[in-house]
């Protein structure tokens, strides 16, 4: 009896996750980078000119239309914050701070900085790094977390949202992640048409400032290194850096 | 004794024919359409091992092992060599699945319909790239109750860990949802998107 009984767990246990049990771990990603950014949307406030943020978002949305994921919405907004820096949360919330638009010379470089938060989103590195186990003793913790009615389970859910803030605020992610983040950035400004070498200029500008990249991200010199290998015999046609229309909206 | 036996023995069958149709139903799904999920296209290609962790391995490891990618940019340059200033041979749309007979460094060499050439690992993936279905259903809670319980559930966990200078202070941190749902609502058109990189003489 009892060999019967292990048979039918490993015939059950070996089949593979139903749809919807996929569509609980997008709703899940999404839930939880739309909490972690109600968090950090609390700790900086949003910059509040309409005109800068619609113009963000047009930039953002550009990269993204041609190498965004389809399954979710970006949205790009600015922190009001002097702080150097820009975070992108799981499920396409992408934010830049003010202090780091200042530090912009064109809408290249920005479409670089927003390219490569783009890229963490559409490989899910926060994601990731979260390590949710899918499922416990209880069933599947994607379907709890989108119920979340049970104390136990909200707490558990403010944890790991609270992991997620403290991972983009201060641990950072895996350095692997965000090498493959300003790759990802170089290729997408090249796709629609920017000039990538203008992501460069950005990161050696700011490698200087006392900026949130410095404790969460690698050593800056070694980011730049790595692009420039990557750009060694490019030489762009056609590309646009688009001063005037920063200027113009920053 | 016998009948015991038989009887188990017949509960085997039933379950195994079970087990073996729903696993024939799900694995021998064609081409992934609309309907199907992202996360369902990644869970045709990878073992069921896989499947139960988010963070095993990362994408790229995933797509190595696939040995075919769906190209998930709305388009890709096919170039000669595996370079970004080589010459264009073709263009991938979204949603082209393309065969890996090789790799260099963040290229993948591929071949489709019987042109093969180099695509950039940036505009593949494992996972197929399916439209989005609908909206994540907004909360029906409290939002003062919800707000109270993050904002403290936060607190504790970050002072813990000593997560930002406001949390030591006497600065409090509480969520904004509403102002998350303002950024929501103001979602862009793919036409305003479009005039603007027209404007911008981008995506030519």
């Amino acid at each position: 009896m009892r060999w019967v009984l292990v048979l039918v767990v490993c015939i059950i246990s070996s089949l593979p996750t139903p749809s919807w049990a996929n569509d609980d771990l997008l709703k899940t990603e999404i839930k939880i980078g739309r909490n972690i950014a109600s968090i950090i949307v609390g700790i900086y406030g949003l910059y509040p000119s309409e005109k800068v943020n619609h113009y963000v978002s047009l930039v953002g949305n550009s990269v993204a239309y041609l190498n965004g994921r389809t399954d979710i919405r970006y949205y790009f907004s600015v922190l009001n914050s002097d702080e150097i820096n820009a975070l992108a949360c799981p499920g396409g919330y992408i934010f830049i701070t003010k202090g780091l638009l200042k530090q912009l010379e064109n809408e290249a470089q920005l479409a670089a900085i927003l390219a490569h938060e783009i890229s963490h989103v559409n490989r899910r590195h926060v994601l990731r790094a979260l390590n949710i186990k899918p499922k416990d003793k209880s069933g599947s913790i994607f379907s709890r977390f989108l119920q979340s009615r049970h104390s136990t389970v909200s707490v558990a859910f403010s944890q790991t949202v609270s992991k997620g803030v403290s991972i983009l605020l201060q641990s950072g992610l895996q350095h692997q992640d965000e090498y493959e983040a300003d790759q990802g950035a170089i290729f997408y400004c090249s796709q629609v048409g920017y000039d990538p070498f203008e992501y460069i200029k950005v990161l050696n500008k700011i490698q200087n400032k006392q900026s949130g990249f410095s404790v969460t991200h690698p050593k800056m010199s070694n980011r730049v290194n790595k692009i420039q290998q990557s750009l060694q015999f490019y030489s762009p046609k056609n590309t646009k850096k688009l001063k005037g229309r920063y200027q113009k909206n920053v | 004794m016998s009948q015991k036996y038989t009887a188990l023995k017949k509960g085997l069958c039933v379950s195994l024919l079970i087990g073996i149709t729903y696993t024939g139903i799900l694995t021998a799904a064609p081409k992934p359409n609309e309907e199907t999920t992202q996360i369902d296209a990644q869970a045709q290609s990878e073992s069921a091992r896989n499947r139960r962790t988010l963070k095993t391995q990362s994408s790229r490891e995933k797509s190595k092992q696939t040995r075919q990618v769906y190209v998930y940019s709305r388009s890709a340059p096919l170039m000669k060599s595996a370079s970004i200033e080589s010459e264009q041979v073709a263009t991938l749309n979204r949603g082209d699945l393309v065969t890996i007979v090789g790799e260099k460094e963040d290229w993948f060499e591929v071949t489709v319909d019987e042109i093969s050439g180099w695509v950039s690992y940036y505009f593949v993936s494992s996972e197929y790239p399916v439209e989005r279905k609908a909206e994540l259903s907004r909360d029906k809670i409290n939002l003062k109750k919800q707000s109270r319980r993050r904002a403290s559930a936060y607190s504790t966990a970050a002072t813990a860990r000593g997560l930002v200078e406001q949390d030591t202070t006497n600065k409090k941190v509480a969520s904004d949802i509403k102002s998350v749902k303002k950024i929501e609502e103001k979602t862009l058109t793919d036409t305003e998107v479009k005039t603007f990189m027209k404007e911008g003489q981008l995506n030519q």
